[in-house]
C-alpha cells in the first residue's frame, strides 16, 4: 500500500496528465458546442424533453391527443409533425431479413453464412421482446433522435472512449518507462520489492487511468448535458423508430439484445467503455513490459494497432472469414464499433453481446499475458541502466 | 557468507565472466579490473540484476535466485551509473526506497537523518537534486544502499566524482561500515581501495586472477620494482610502471627481473601490481 501511494504520487505529480486531460476537454467542448448541433437542436430538445413529461414517452393515440392539448409554443407543430400518427413497424422475421441482406451484400457463405443466420435469428427473439415493450413508438428526441443519438455515443462518447484508451497507453508506457528513463531500475529492482514493484506500477496506473476516465467523463457530459437537456427523455427506449444505424446505405433500426432505456444505456455504455480502456491499460501494460522504453513502446503500439486495424480488411477482402470475426474481437474493432454497442453490429459479429463478450475475453487474455510478461520480466537480466 | 561457484555469464558467443569462483566474508573486497574485465557484471550478479549463465551465488549456502526478496533485504548496492528522480529531494527518494526495502514506517523518518548526516547532506536534505553536483548525488547514493543496513554492501565504482576531500570522507565512512558486514566495491582508483580493503580481487581477460589481501598480491613483485633516474642509460630496461619527481630529478619507477643499472629496488605497491598486471595486450 505504501508503495503504491508513492506510485500513484510519481504519476500525479506528471505535468502532461493534466496538460493532456485540459486538452481533452477542449477537443470534447467543442463537440459539444459544434456547428451542426446549434442552439435550435438544443431548444428542440428542451421543448421534447419538457413535454413527454406531460405526455408519456410512447408514442400512439393518447401522446397524440396530450400532444395536442399542449399550449401552443414554438417547437410543437415540429414534434406533432414527427410523431402523429406513429405505428410500430416491427414485423415478424425482420431481423432475421437484415441477416440475410447483409450474407448477400458481404458475399458471406457456408458455415460462416449459417452463423450468421444463427445470430440473426437471436436476434428476431429480442425484437420480438422489443415489439412486446412498443420500444419503437417510444419517443426518444423525436425526429432530432438520431442526431442526438450520434452526438452523444458516436461523437462525444467516442471521443472519451479514444482519449481514455489513448492515455491509458501513454501512460502505462510512461509507468514502465520511468525507472529506465530516470536511470533507476537498478537501484529500485535490487530493493526487497524488487521487480515486482511493477505490480504496483500497474495497480497506480489502473486507479490513474479509471481517475482520469471519471474526470474527463464526468466534465465532459457535464458539458453536454448543460447544453442538451435529456431530463425528460431517459427512460424513452434506445430502439426507438427514430433512431437507427447508418450501414452500407442502408438505415438498419437500432435493435438491441435486450430492451435498454437509454438510461440504462448509457449506464452500460459507460461500464463498457471503462472496461475498454481498462483492456487498452493492460495492452499498454505488456507493451511497456516487455519494452520499458516510453518512446520505442508507442512506435510499437501504434505498429500494432495499425496491424490489429488492417487485420479484418485484409482478411474480409482475401475471404478469410475465421480471420475476419476473430480480427474483429481485438480491441481496437471493438473501439472502432463502440458506437454500435449491444446491438447486432451487422456483419462484425457472428454472437449476440459481440462486444461485451469481447472485452471481459481482451481484459481475460491480457491479464494472462502480462501475469506472463511479469513472470518472464522477474527473471529476465537487467543488462542496462 | 556470500559464495560465488563456478559463475559463467555468457551474452551469446561473448563471454563476459569465466568460471568465477569466490568466497566473501565480512570486510571490504576491492574489486580491481581495468573496464571490460566483468567488474560490474559481477556486481550486477551480486544484486540479482543479472542471471548467471552457469554456477551459482549462495548466501548461507542458499541460492540468491531462491532466496529472492530475503536475499535483498540484506542487500545494499549502488550502481555504477547512480540514477535518481531529478524532482525529488533526497529526504523524498530516500523515503521511496524505503518504501521499497520495507523498512518500517516508525523508524523512516530517523534512518534518513541519521544517513543524511553519516553523508553529510542534512543541509541539502530538502533541496531537489536536479541542482546536484556529481559528488552530492554520489553521497546520496551511498545514503540509499545503506537505508536497510545490510549485511552486502555492493558499490559499483563509489568514488566516481567524488573530490579528494569527499573520497577520504568516503573511505573512513567504508572502513566503519566493513565492521561487521561484507562491503564489495570496484575502482579504478588503486588508492580508494589500498588502505581499507582487506582483500583484492583482480579480473583479467574475464577470469579471476586472485582474490588477495593487499600485502599478497604486493608480493607478486616483491623484488622486482626499481627506481631508476630517467637519465639513466637503462632507462629502456624494464616494463615503465610511472614516473615521479624527486630532489635529483625525474625517476623512472618500473618493474624487471634483473635490478637495472643505477636502479633502487623498492617496496611494490598496489598500482604497480595493477599496472604490471594489466600492461598492453594484458588488460580485460
Amino acid at each position: 500500500m505504501r508503495i503504491l501511494k508513492f506510485e500513484i504520487k510519481k504519476l500525479v505529480s506528471l505535468p502532461m496528465l493534466w496538460i493532456f486531460l485540459v486538452l481533452c476537454l477542449g477537443l470534447n467542448g467543442a463537440i459539444v458546442i459544434s456547428g451542426t448541433y446549434g442552439m435550435n437542436t438544443a431548444k428542440y430538445l428542451s421543448y421534447i424533453s419538457k413535454t413527454v413529461l406531460q405526455t408519456g414517452i410512447g408514442m400512439g393515440k393518447e401522446f397524440d391527443q396530450k400532444l395536442s392539448k399542449m399550449p401552443e409554443e414554438k417547437w410543437k407543430d415540429d414534434l406533432v409533425l414527427a410523431t402523429r400518427n406513429a405505428q410500430s413497424f416491427l414485423k415478424s422475421e425482420v431481423a432475421v431479413n437484415v441477416g440475410e441482406i447483409l450474407i448477400s451484400q458481404y458475399g458471406i457463405s457456408g458455415f460462416w453464412a449459417d452463423k450468421m443466420k444463427e445470430k440473426y435469428e437471436k436476434l428476431q427473439g429480442a425484437v420480438e421482446t422489443l415489439k412486446q415493450q412498443e420500444a419503437d413508438l417510444s419517443v426518444y428526441a423525436a425526429d432530432i433522435t438520431y442526431d442526438m443519438h450520434q452526438l452523444l455515443f458516436s461523437s462525444l462518447f467516442r471521443a472519451i472512449t479514444t482519449e481514455s484508451c489513448l492515455f491509458a497507453v501513454l501512460l502505462m508506457l510512461y509507468v514502465f518507462g520511468f525507472e529506465k528513463q530516470n536511470h533507476t531500475e537498478q537501484i529500485v529492482y535490487s530493493t526487497y520489492r524488487g521487480r515486482k514493484v511493477q505490480k504496483e506500477k500497474i495497480g497506480a496506473g489502473l486507479l490513474i487511468v479509471i481517475m482520469y476516465f471519471v474526470i474527463l467523463t464526468g466534465l465532459s457530459l457535464f458539458c453536454f448535458f448543460s447544453v442538451y437537456d435529456f431530463s425528460g427523455i431517459w427512460d424513452s427506449s434506445v430502439s426507438s423508430q427514430f433512431n437507427y444505424i447508418q450501414c452500407y446505405g442502408y438505415k438498419k433500426p437500432f435493435w438491441t439484445w435486450i430492451p435498454f432505456t437509454l438510461r440504462s444505456y448509457f449506464v452500460a455504455m459507460l461500464v463498457l467503455a471503462v472496461v475498454l480502456t481498462l483492456v487498452f491499460s493492460l495492452f499498454g501494460a505488456l507493451i511497456g513490459l516487455l519494452c520499458r522504453n516510453t518512446y520505442m513502446g508507442f512506435v510499437m503500439f501504434l505498429a500494432i494497432a495499425l496491424g490489429m486495424v488492417a487485420l479484418p480488411v485484409i482478411c474480409a477482402d482475401v475471404g478469410i472469414w475465421e480471420g475476419y470475426f476473430f480480427a474483429e474481437l481485438l480491441p481496437t474493432s471493438l473501439w472502432f464499433y463502440s458506437p454500435e454497442w449491444l446491438t447486432d453490429l451487422g456483419a462484425v459479429s457472428l454472437m449476440p453481446w459481440h462486444e461485451t463478450i469481447g472485452l471481459i475475453g481482451n481484459i481475460i487474455v491480457f491479464i494472462v499475458i502480462v501475469q506472463v510478461g511479469l513472470a518472464h520480466f522477474a527473471v529476465q537480466d537487467c543488462k542496462k541502466d | 557468507m556470500l559464495s560465488v561457484n563456478h559463475v559463467t555469464k555468457k551474452y551469446g558467443k561473448f563471454i563476459a565472466l569465466e568460471d568465477i569462483t569466490l568466497e566473501f566474508e565480512n570486510g571490504v573486497y576491492g574489486l580491481l579490473a581495468p573496464n571490460g574485465a566483468g567488474k560490474t557484471t559481477l556486481m550486477k550478479m551480486l544484486a540479482t540484476l543479472l542471471f548467471p549463465t552457469s554456477g551459482e551465488i549462495l548466501w548461507d549456502g542458499i541460492k540468491i535466485t531462491e532466496l529472492g526478496e530475503q536475499y535483498r533485504d540484506i542487500l545494499g548496492y549502488l550502481p555504477q551509473k547512480f540514477g535518481y528522480y531529478k524532482n525529488n529531494t533526497p529526504r523524498q527518494f530516500l523515503r521511496y526506497l524505503a518504501a521499497l526495502k520495507y523498512i518500517d514506517v516508525k523508524v523512516v523518518e530517523e534512518k534518513i537523518e541519521q544517513l543524511l548526516e553519516m553523508v553529510s547532506l542534512c543541509e541539502d536534505a530538502d533541496k531537489k537534486m536536479r541542482k546536484f553536483s556529481g559528488g552530492m548525488l554520489q553521497r546520496v547514493g551511498i545514503a540509499q544502499a545503506m537505508l536497510n543496513d545490510p549485511k552486502v554492501l555492493i558499490l559499483d565504482e563509489p568514488t566516481a566524482g567524488l573530490d579528494p576531500k569527499e573520497r577520504v570522507r568516503f573511505r573512513n565512512i567504508i572502513h566503519n561500515l566493513a565492521k561487521d558486514r561484507i562491503v564489495i566495491l570496484s575502482t579504478h582508483i588503486v588508492s580508494d581501495i589500498e588502505t581499507i580493503a582487506n582483500q583484492i580481487v583482480m579480473l583479467r581477460q574475464h577470469k579471476l586472477l586472485c582474490c588477495e589481501s593487499p600485502k599478497e598480491v604486493c608480493k607478486r613483485l616483491q623484488g622486482k620494482v626499481y627506481e631508476v633516474p630517467a637519465e639513466s642509460e637503462n632507462r629502456e630496461t624494464g616494463f615503465l610502471l610511472s614516473e615521479r619527481q624527486s630532489e635529483n630529478g625525474t625517476v623512472l619507477r618500473v618493474a624487471c627481473e634483473e635490478p637495472p643499472k643505477d636502479g633502487v629496488l623498492v617496496a611494490p605497491n598496489l598500482e604497480d601490481v595493477f599496472l604490471y598486471i594489466y600492461r598492453d595486450g594484458m588488460e580485460g
